[in-house]
């Protein structure tokens, strides 16, 4: 085994799928009993593509299929029908950790160990050797904000401590991929922002990022794309601010205008003239969409939102 | 001590065994792929899951390649942490505190409180690890994943290989630690319970040859340990006390300034790792023609008996005999049963003589017989000599025979043994007489008997975590429970499996179904069940003990793991049984590794 902390991006086949980091293909979860009988469908037919430095988001209410598309696509869970791709390989291919950081919805971690050697622990798991490893830990206990807390086993740590080590175990072979399940559950406001800010300052380093929240402002915020699901099934998928633009509707603002002035603008607006401070189209909160999403998939089960898309 | 079954040579063992492991392997194989098709072939169709269980075999392979010994060591390391944390080092005080009490019911006053020590400390800690390596190791992945902290560790590019393995490894080592201390214990328990000195109890006597001449002293020691002894000395005040416990001590007797001090030595022969050279046995019927020893009614027919005052007896042969290598004669041991048809005279063992054989009929040559006093229960020691009188009856052109010039033919021997006294029986078997080439460190045999132990603690851990792989914690330790439950009692399985199949009732009371039935109706164990419904029983404890032969074939024989009654016994573990026991383990570590790493890798983490 190679000692490299990353891999090398493999080469491969097909030039055009190239930059497609992660990919669902008809994919599909359907948890069963013992007896073979069906319990929940919990993903239907998902198709996805994530691409190489995009922030994409999925949404969705809690039992939507969120953690289960995450946990197919790092093999944790074997699918049903359909494909789960990692890097254009199979979900379930161990190489594919190499290149993966993963933050799951709590971050579980060994209690007895301290900061230090759960992050040395991990890095073994790489393969890394020990200078690297000392610098890589070093490095990332000081990213999350821990220095002072570093000697301390994981059981004393409060909720966000452990989510910051959580974060810091999921960068420490600094991947290309992240795929992070709530990260700002448990995080104080300051938390928060911090870790949105990690969250673009991964994006700007060319990183791709996969997150899962039902904090729609957090979502709102930092992902390029976004999916939403219901129940299991793919209701919304576009750019943020695509998403949210309305389209039938500009928006203007202007300040230091008379009356007369102001009623001129309607004429000016009405020959495409005038000093317009804003212009643009009013953009629904993703809260509002979010609802509406919702509200719409319980009225037509089955069908997909008739929102505009991309 | 009882040897049942002769110990091949590593060689002939490996022969022996090779197909019959072969079989099993294939078997294991086809079955386990076949398994892994069926249920893949029920949720998505013959075609895919051709090509999933090709896939899986594949990618063991690559991922078998891409093995890295850090990895594992990092799971290994973990599991270790994991143990401590879990207080595994209670078990230790529980050990202590066993030794502590364990004095006050131990006897030091037992026929061999050698052996009484030993293999009580070497029982207990037997037991006390192998309960651990259970515990340790069937809670230790499914808290792991009801945890969900196995999250963690499989989305990093750890092979399923090395988290097997580091568990496995992981529980050894910290295993090991307690182990070792356990042994250190328990060697300074022995060496303290036994190793006592005694004091002259009363003056010395001296005593007088005919003529009223002092020829030595003789007396007695004080009572310590439960035992004394009686002791000689000659002229210059040295000598030995007699053997007691299977012991003796050196005495001298010292005179200074006109004060008289006698000094008794620390014990000689008390623990002990002889050496036997085992030998061939055949024996003679009673009217000296070969043949086979008689059944004097015991039910274990380990020993066979002859007769006395008739020409039966029993011959040992012996090979590799060579004068460079018993300069000063045979150094035999035996330990011959008697069993009376009458009492005699109590305290006289039986008489029996022993003549040496040339095993070369062309050269029908023996030397005179030596006479001897039956000693049960402790080998009795007897130097063959280099050279023996001719006998007297032979005619007068004998000379005197040489051991190795007259009696010995190509390194060969035979001994033959013969009971002397008309109607009482010698009973023999063929670990009953042995050249003691030499002895080896006890030490050296206590640790290795110790590592019989180890052994067992292997085998279960890699059981604990094979099971716990796919089961839950509670279930994978019954089922762990169970391996070692019939590992212990495979032979007993085996034979009570092949006494059902051919329905020729060696084993009295049939199958599982059939005891159930005579149980309660307090039948006994040979009548015959007159009922309908009988076939149908038979049938079903037949189908029973398929399944009970399959898995006591599967699962390791821990009774041959036992070393304890070597050591107890002061016998040399022998290498090759020693060499089978460590192959035997690490075949199972392999097997076993490999199955674990099929249950992991196509078990759902997060289902």
């Amino acid at each position: 085994m190679s000692e490299s902390v990353v891999a090398e991006p493999q080469p491969q086949s097909a030039q055009g799928s190239d930059d497609v980091v992660l990919e669902a293909r008809n994919l599909t979860k359907t948890y069963r009993d013992f007896w073979g009988r069906q319990k929940v469908q919990a993903l239907q037919a998902l198709d996805l593509e994530v691409r190489r430095g995009e922030i994409f988001g999925l949404l969705g209410p809690n039992g939507s299929g969120k953690t289960t598309t995450i946990k197919l696509l790092l093999g944790l869970l074997f699918p049903s029908s359909g494909r789960a791709m990692v890097f254009g390989r199979d979900a379930t291919e161990v190489d594919k950790n190499e290149r993966l950081g993963y933050l799951p919805e709590e971050s579980y971690l060994y209690k007895f160990l301290n900061a230090e050697e759960t992050l040395d622990f991990y890095g073994r798991l790489f393969n890394m050797s020990a200078a690297t490893r000392r610098q890589r830990v070093g490095e990332l206990i000081d990213l999350v904000g821990l220095e002072w807390a570093k000697r301390r086993q994981l059981k004393e740590y409060s909720k966000g401590m452990t989510r910051r080590i959580g974060l810091a175990q999921a960068l420490i072979n600094d991947p290309e991929l992240i795929m992070l399940d709530e990260p700002t559950t448990g995080l104080d406001p300051i938390g928060t922002r911090e870790m949105k800010d990690l969250i673009l300052r991964l994006r700007d380093e060319g990183k791709t990022v996969l997150l899962c929240s039902h904090l729609l402002a957090d979502v709102q915020d930092v992902c390029d794309r976004i999916a939403i699901l219901y129940q299991g099934e793919l209701k919304e998928l576009g750019r943020v601010d695509s998403l949210l633009k309305v389209q039938d509707v500009t928006q203007i603002h202007a300040s230091g205008l008379s009356e007369e002035a102001q009623n001129e603008i309607r004429d000016v607006v009405a020959r495409h003239g005038g000093e317009l401070v804003s212009m643009g189209n009013p953009t629904n909160t993703l809260e509002e969409l979010f609802l509406k999403i919702v509200r719409e998939s319980e009225e037509r089960p089955g069908m997909r939102a008739t929102v505009s898309k991309e | 001590m009882v040897l049942e079954h002769e110990i091949p040579g590593m060689l002939t063992w490996v022969i022996l065994n090779l197909k019959g492991f072969l079989a099993i392997l294939v078997v294991l194989t086809v079955g386990g792929m076949f398994l892994g098709f069926l249920r893949s072939a029920i949720s998505q169709g013959p075609g895919e899951a051709f090509y999933a269980v090709a896939r899986t075999v594949f990618t063991a392979g690559y991922e078998l390649g891409s093995f890295s010994l850090r990895r594992m060591l990092a799971m290994a390391w973990l599991a270790f942490k994991e143990s401590w944390r879990r207080r595994v080092f209670v078990v230790l005080i529980v050990f202590v505190a066993i030794l502590m009490f364990a004095r006050w019911f131990l006897d030091a006053g037992s026929d061999n409180p050698t052996r009484l020590f030993i293999s009580f400390v070497m029982t207990a800690t037997n037991f006390l690890m192998l309960t651990l390596a259970l515990f340790l190791s069937s809670f230790s992945l499914p808290t792991d994943i009801k945890n969900r902290t196995i999250y963690t560790i499989v989305t990093k590019p750890v092979r399923a290989w090395e988290i097997i393995l580091g568990r496995i490894v992981g529980f050894t080592a910290i295993g090991t630690v307690l182990l070792a201390i356990m042994a250190v214990c328990s060697y300074v328990f022995v060496v303290r319970g036994v190793v006592h000195s005694h004091e002259v109890a009363e003056e010395l006597e001296e005593v007088l040859d005919d003529d009223g001449e002092l020829i030595g002293w003789q007396g007695r020691t004080t009572l310590d340990s439960g035992h004394r002894h009686s002791f000689t000395l000659n002229l210059e005040g040295v000598g030995q006390t007699n053997l007691v416990q299977g012991h003796w001590h050196q005495v001298e007797r010292q005179e200074q300034d006109g004060k008289v001090r006698v000094e008794v030595g620390s014990p000689v022969g008390m623990l002990l790792a002889r050496v036997p050279r085992y030998g061939k046995l055949r024996f003679l019927d009673r009217t000296g023609v070969p043949g086979e020893p008689i059944s004097v009614g015991y039910e274990w027919t380990y020993r066979g008996y002859y007769e006395g005052g008739t020409l039966a007896g029993a011959i040992w042969e012996f090979d590799g005999i060579t004068r460079e290598e018993y300069p000063d004669g045979l150094p035999l041991e035996m330990a011959i049963r008697v069993f009376r048809t009458y009492k005699g005279e109590i305290e006289r063992g039986i008489m029996g003589s022993l003549v040496v054989r040339n095993p070369n009929p062309a050269k029908r040559v023996e030397s005179a017989p030596i006479y001897f006093e039956a000693v049960e229960f402790s080998p009795q020691r007897r130097l063959i000599p280099t050279t023996f009188e001719p006998l007297e009856s032979d005619g007068s052109d004998q000379q005197t025979l040489d051991l190795f010039d007259d009696l010995v033919d190509e390194g060969r021997i035979e001994i033959l043994v013969r009971c002397e006294e008309r109607a009482q029986y010698f009973g023999v078997a063929q670990a009953d007489m042995y050249l003691r080439a030499g002895d080896n460190s006890f030490l050296a045999n206590f640790s290795k008997g110790y590592v019989g132990i180890w052994l067992q603690m292997v085998l279960v851990t890699c059981f604990g975590v094979v099971f716990s792989s796919i089961l839950s914690a509670a279930v994978a330790m019954i089922a762990t429970l169970a391996t070692i439950v019939l590992g212990f009692f495979t032979d007993n399985i085996l034979e009570l499996a092949h006494s059902v199949f051919s329905g020729d009732k060696s084993v009295a009371g049939g199958g599982p179904l059939e005891a159930a039935i005579r149980v309660p109706n307090q039948m006994n164990l040979t009548r015959k069940i007159e009922n309908p419904v009988m076939p149908f029983i038979e049938a079903v404890d037949q189908g029973i003990m398929a399944i009970m032969w399959c898995a006591a074939k599967l699962i390791p024989d821990y009774s041959k793991f036992s070393n304890i009654s070597y050591v107890a016994n002061g016998y040399d573990i022998p290498f090759d049984l020693w060499a089978q026991q460590c192959a035997v383990t690490l075949i199972y570590l392999l097997v076993i590794t490999c199955i674990g790493y099929f249950l992991l890798k196509t078990r759902e983490i997060a289902a």
